[in-house]
């Protein structure tokens, strides 16, 4: 009687773990190919887990499952972004939304110069990226950063 | 008094403004529709018809009343100051002239650029993996749409007749325009990376990301000059007070 019962609180108890990493695993979402690393109203990091489809492809997944908000309009360039968790770029452009990522030269293209900006994140520097985020592959291993400057 | 074509007078410096004003709206009211701009057909319209001292102080105001809406980014400014004057320049020229321009222009414009267009589209721009698809296919639509061009061109030389000088003029116009259009690109492929001091990489990595505004503004271009040049015209000259001559 008294194993039965240790076994049935040993199992109850690996339930409720199991439960409690699901509910955590939403903090830090992982949407196909996507890995959510921070998520803040001046600074997205998302890292690629699946080489595959655009940043703007994973965004707009993210936006869906409800990690991330985000806002924007369709350009030469791919589309714009104005707005992300709500902070809104400014109508002088005197603060915008720029993206910086670790994918450097990539199949022969370069996707990113530190000519044109870098930043600082968790003791690496990211390039400025040479396009929008609509031009930006998701290749594996890489971090792509939406920065509010202002 | 009668007025001379090409003077500053005030009927001109009205319209200048009055086209200034047009212009800023026409780009911001375009600036939300991806790969359409129409301030080239109307500025070389107003130019043609009012003349190139008209056309440049358009130009001016123009490349210095943009700014208060949409910055003032050096770089930008003096593509727009070296770039707009010299077109509005060129077509105000093109306009007071009573004769056409002469028969081996269009062509050889035409054959440069379509040389230039059906280059990169076999040879590929190194652009994002993303955008490769679409920028060729753009490069062979606007390659089509030039060989298109230099065909009517030649039918209508060989035709003659009263359609041939109008045929020339629509033909030789459309190849300049889109001629310009390459060339503001290529500017600001010089311009924004010795302002912002780029290495030689980075340049050439500049040079291809322009050509995902460049062939759309080309192909734009010579669609909308060629179908909006003549009833603009009209509309000018009309303003100017000129007769249409073909």
């Amino acid at each position: 009687m008294k194993r039965i019962k240790r076994l049935w609180t040993i199992l109850c108890a690996a339930a409720l773990a199991s439960f409690g990493c699901l509910f955590a695993a939403c903090g830090k979402s992982d949407v196909n190919g996507a890995k959510l690393l921070e998520n803040s109203k001046t600074l997205v990091v998302i890292e690629a887990t699946e080489t595959g489809g655009s940043l703007f492809d994973a965004m707009a997944k993210l936006k869906e499952e409800g990690s991330i908000s985000f806002e924007g309009s369709e350009g030469q360039y791919g589309f714009y972004l104005t707005s992300v968790n709500g902070t809104q770029q400014a109508a002088d452009y005197s603060s915008y939304w720029a993206v910086y990522t670790s994918l450097g030269d990539y199949e022969g293209i370069a996707y990113s110069n530190a000519e044109y900006g870098a930043y600082p994140y968790n003791n690496q520097s990211y390039a400025s990226a040479s396009y929008g985020v609509s031009g930006l592959p998701m290749v594996e291993g890489n971090c792509y950063l939406l920065v509010f400057v202002s | 008094m009668k007025e001379k074509f090409g003077q500053l007078n005030a009927r001109t410096l009205t319209a200048s403004a009055v086209m200034t004003a047009l212009l800023i709206a026409v780009q911001f009211a375009f600036g939300f529709v991806s790969g359409v701009e129409l301030v080239t057909v109307f500025l070389l319209s107003f130019c043609y018809a009012f003349g190139a001292l008209a056309g440049v102080l358009t130009a001016l105001s123009f490349s210095l009343l943009r700014c208060f809406l949409y910055g003032f980014y050096p770089n930008v400014l003096l593509l727009y100051l070296l770039y707009y004057p010299i077109f509005a320049l060129c077509f105000g020229l093109m306009g007071s002239k009573s004769k056409p321009l002469p028969v081996w222009v269009c062509p050889l414009l035409l054959t440069g650029l379509a040389a230039f267009c059906g280059y990169f589209a076999a040879a590929g721009v190194k652009v994002s993996v993303l955008y490769q698809t679409k920028i060729s296919v753009m490069l062979w639509v606007l390659f089509a749409i030039l060989c298109a061009l230099s065909a009517l061109y030649f039918i209508v030389l060989l035709k003659g007749g009263k359609r041939e000088r109008e045929g020339r003029e629509l033909a030789s116009v459309t190849a300049l325009a889109a001629f310009f259009t390459v060339c503001f690109t290529l500017a600001d492929d010089v311009i924004s990376p010795l302002w912002y001091g780029y290495s030689a990489q980075a340049a050439i990595a500049y040079f291809y990301t322009g050509f995902l505004a460049m062939i759309p503004q080309t192909v734009c271009t010579a669609v909308s000059v060629f179908l909006l040049f003549f009833p603009l015209k009209k509309v000018f000259f009309s303003a100017a007070k000129r007769e249409l001559v073909f």
